[in-house]
């Protein structure tokens, strides 16, 4: 499967092959190496070094580009929610905030900063008790920051929080950092 | 392993689910682990550089095990040099028959024992019981836990499940008067009723943090004085080490000894390291007159030489235990074994060899958050993404079949957009949390997403926003 | 029962081959090179170990111009000992017949039995770590371990001279703070007994001394 796509992206010379979701560019990025090393060619591995080379996750790449200028007009009560992969395996730390931050919402520190919501892939249906209670704490901790909204830039991790929060009835907005941008542009032009 | 609390035979699952509905534990669990984040990073800002200080931790440890054979052997020369008799186990079976004998030879009925995992993993309290002998845990947490006849939830706070009153009503059973909840009288109650366990002692067991094999000498890390009393007090002092816990040079170990407190507790070091070299000596007044080592394999040098093998660098410092969002929800008892939390999710499979052990790896998001935290840098979670890969390797055919569909499925363009339009018209058909299996687990306690009619790549072919 | 041939014969047999490699993470092969940078003050060991060993709640009861029995008679004061026990460390000379005047009974080290009735222990300290506040005891010099561990409180004497600035720095001159070898017990106290075992809640003097003092000589 993973083949498919490597040879997909390296046959594209684009210059930059921007991920919007933190997991997928960590597959790319990290795992990949090691995939390819267990089960590849001698082609994989060197596709996938290039490919890896030239793939950014989504935050990375706006950031390093220079912040966009927005109007600065949304006030919602926002926690930024800390992926693992993007934070740990990526390095990717303040970027994702800085970008919020120029949208001028009203970004508020959380108590369960740099938590694993709980998704972690299937280990979220292996074992579901303990993969809820964690996102409970997270959403928790949001709540407790008084925070309407709930940024990330790892769909699986807002999946994974959105569908705990419709079910414990809680009133949070879950957005990708994108749509938030996205909202921000479209209102500085309008 | 005799207690309640440790088991492998029901599923991770099962033991998982019960810890988490315990809300007292979960909150007993959030308390502690918070204090210990704060507290680490206060002893590590010590550090001009405490990555460096990993990096060199990670590699003497790796240089170590490369000539582990040549080390354990430098070591037995020293210790038996100034004294020591060495005693060697490849079982636990082996290792509780040298304690047993060392033991009857001296008709020690009266024990003291100092906080040490690995007699947990052998499991020698029961065998020492069985031929009659009183063995007392001396370590507060851990006396609490022989009290309350539990297992420890976490390697270097055995009671951490556990809150001042659950405390406070443990310890009255073997108390006259009433006790108060106060951490600080409680403390003082166990004072003084095991120091004249102390000093009625027959013969004293500890386990050992480090063995410096240049100079044979075991070291010691605590903080109450109760290891400092048990191997002092009594006139045998019987170690247990695992053959992993050494090292070659003192150059070596001040940078493990730098790094085991701070990452254990968040102190620069603790209130006594103890360097125990030999017996006691001819002029010396006190101490004990023997000292025996049992070097411990039992299952370890199976792990030596595989892609786990830095798993024996482990200090057993906790520190992955208490930044694990998972062993947050759970404590240690969910992980069925001695070693909890993602240290011990690495090593129960690879020292058990059970169906109940192989599946441990899954108590784990593979957050990263402990390799992180590790002191010496174990990339636990790559580990237990492999112990996975090795279970999946057994797993049940059924499980193989649909990820092989998957897989080939989503490999090919065409297929892999049927799939999306089928899962989309499938979840609006039908509820998902009535169909069995992971979407019926998702929709325990969680929403059922709904694919969206138009997939992105729909939506941007038409460029619609 | 498994010999120690044995027993290293299959360690070693696992060694054959080399160790596979972590793709994503590779072990270096960073050798020990400097010793531990420490991003503290450490010029001054002596107002290093002081500053540090009050953090850890131990007591400075005296200074290198103080008399020993001005000393003496201000522990004696505070802790109100019946009975004290005095390690024959150098540092100690002169200890015993002063307490005795001050109308404590003072006890030669023996056995635990003996040391454990003292509320008292006086000892000297091989030496100190400036870093982290501690006090080295060395039961060769001492004859005895108890001294610092059984009674409630220790009373320990350390020369100003005698302060290394991190452990590291005291673990690489062994040989020459132990020039006959190691003695069979060293230990590095650094302030009183301590648990944290009921609700991370420090609480002092578990099982070891609950105060310790510290005169500089």
């Amino acid at each position: 499967m993973a083949r498919t796509t490597l040879r997909a992206l390296a046959s594209s010379d684009a210059e930059a092959i921007v991920v919007p979701a933190g997991s997928c560019a960590t597959m790319i990025r990290v795992f990949w190496r090691e995939l390819f090393e267990l089960a590849g060619t001698d082609e994989d591995r060197r596709q996938a070094e290039q490919v890896a080379a030239r793939t950014y996750e989504f935050s990375e790449f706006l950031d390093a580009s220079g912040a966009p200028e927005n109007a600065g007009a949304d006030r919602t009560p926002t926690v930024y929610h800390r992926s693992c992969h993007m934070l740990r395996e990526l390095g990717i730390d303040r970027q994702p905030e800085r970008l919020l931050d120029s949208t001028g919402t009203d970004r508020r520190p959380t108590a369960a900063e740099g938590r694993c919501c709980g998704f972690g892939g299937l280990f979220s249906v292996k074992l579901p008790e303990v993969s809820v209670a964690m996102a409970d704490e997270v959403l928790d901790a949001a709540k407790g920051a008084g925070a309407e909204r709930v940024v990330g830039c790892d769909t699986s991790c807002l999946l994974q929080l959105e569908s705990r929060a419709q079910r414990r009835g809680d009133e949070l907005e879950f957005r990708h950092l994108a749509e938030v941008l996205d909202q921000a542009a479209t209102e500085t032009e309008s | 392993m005799s207690s309640e609390f440790l088991t492998l035979s029901t599923s991770l699952r099962e033991r998982t689910a019960a810890q988490v509905s315990d809300s007292r534990l979960r909150s007993n669990l959030a308390r502690a682990t918070d204090a210990f984040a704060d507290r680490k990073a206060a002893a590590y800002a010590q550090f001009a550089d405490p990555e460096e200080v990993r990096a060199k931790a990670r590699a003497a440890k790796g240089e170590v095990l490369r000539r582990l054979d040549q080390i354990l052997e430098r070591l037995a020369d020293r210790l038996e040099a100034v004294g020591a008799q060495v005693h060697w186990a490849r079982t636990d079976e082996e290792a509780r028959d040298h304690v047993r004998r060392i033991v009857q030879t001296h008709s020690a009925h009266r024990i003291v024992k100092s906080k040490s995992m690995l007699s947990e993993e052998i499991a020698l309290n029961e065998a020492l019981e069985e031929i009659g002998s009183e063995v007392t845990e001396t370590d507060l947490g851990e006396w609490i836990i022989q009290l309350a006849r539990e297992a420890p939830s976490h390697i270097i706070v055995p009671a951490i499940h556990k809150d001042r009153t659950q405390v406070r009503d443990t310890l009255q059973r073997v108390a006259e008067g009433d006790l108060s909840d106060v951490p600080g009288e409680l403390a003082a109650f166990a004072r003084r009723e095991l120091r004249q366990r102390f000093l009625q002692a027959d013969l004293g067991i500890s386990g050992v943090n480090f063995a410096v094999a240049e100079s044979g000498t075991l070291v010691l890390v605590t903080n109450e004085g109760n290891g400092r009393l048990a191997t002092s007090v009594p006139p045998v002092h019987v170690a247990l080490l695992g053959m992993e816990r050494v090292v070659e040079t003192w150059e070596q170990l001040d940078l493990l000894l730098a790094l085991l407190p701070r990452a254990a507790t968040g102190q620069p070091i603790t209130t006594y390291v103890s360097a125990i070299t030999g017996a006691r000596r001819p002029k010396e007044l006190d101490g004990p007159r023997e000292l025996h080592v049992v070097v411990v394999d039992n299952g370890r040098s199976s792990i030596l030489g595989t892609e786990f093998t830095e798993m024996l660098a482990c200090i057993r410092c906790g520190a992955c235990l208490n930044v694990c969002p998972v062993y947050r929800q759970t404590g240690g008892h969910g992980y069925g074994w001695v070693y909890p939390g993602p240290m011990g999710a690495v090593l129960t499979p690879l020292l058990v060899e059970s169906k109940g052990a192989a599946e441990v790896p899954n108590a784990s998001s593979l957050c990263g958050a402990c390799w992180q935290a590790c002191p010496v840098g174990i990339p636990l979670q790559d580990m237990l993404l492999a112990l996975r890969r090795r279970a999946s390797e057994e797993a049940r055919l059924g499980e193989r079949a649909a990820w092989g569909a998957w897989a080939a499925a989503w490999s090919r363009p065409w297929a892999y957009r049927a799939s999306l339009r089928l899962a989309s018209m499938a979840a609006r058909m039908f509820n998902p949390s009535k169909v069995p299996g992971p979407p019926q687990r998702w929709a325990l306690g969680r929403e059922v997403p709904t694919p969206a009619r138009h997939s992105f790549r729909d939506q941007w072919r038409k460029g619609s926003r | 029962m498994t010999t120690r041939a044995e027993f290293l014969a299959a360690v070693r047999d696992r060694l054959r081959e080399p160790i596979p490699e972590n793709h994503l993470r590779p072990l270096t092969e960073a050798g020990l090179g400097e010793p531990i940078r420490y991003a503290v003050e450490l010029s001054d060991p002596e107002a290093r170990f002081l500053e540090a060993a009050t953090g850890v709640g131990a007591e400075v009861v005296g200074r290198p111009e103080d008399d020993l029995r001005a000393i003496l008679e201000r522990v004696r004061d505070d802790v109100r000992p019946a009975r004290a026990v005095v390690t024959d460390d150098p540092e100690c000379k002169g200890v015993a017949p002063i307490l005795a005047s001050l109308g404590v009974e003072v006890l030669a080290a023996g056995g635990p039995s003996d040391v454990a009735t003292a509320d008292l222990g006086v000892t000297g300290a091989l030496g100190g770590v400036a870093l982290t506040g501690s006090l080295v005891m060395d039961s060769g010099r001492a004859r005895t371990r108890l001294a610092s561990l059984l009674p409630e409180v220790h009373l320990a004497l350390l020369a100003r001279d005698r302060i290394a600035a991190t452990p590291g720095d005291f673990l690489r001159e062994l040989s020459r703070w132990f020039p006959d070898g190691l003695p069979s017990n060293i230990v590095f106290i650094t302030g009183p007994s301590r648990s944290a075992d009921i609700e991370l809640e420090i609480t002092v003097g578990v099982h070891g001394p609950r105060k310790v003092l510290v005169a500089l000589r």
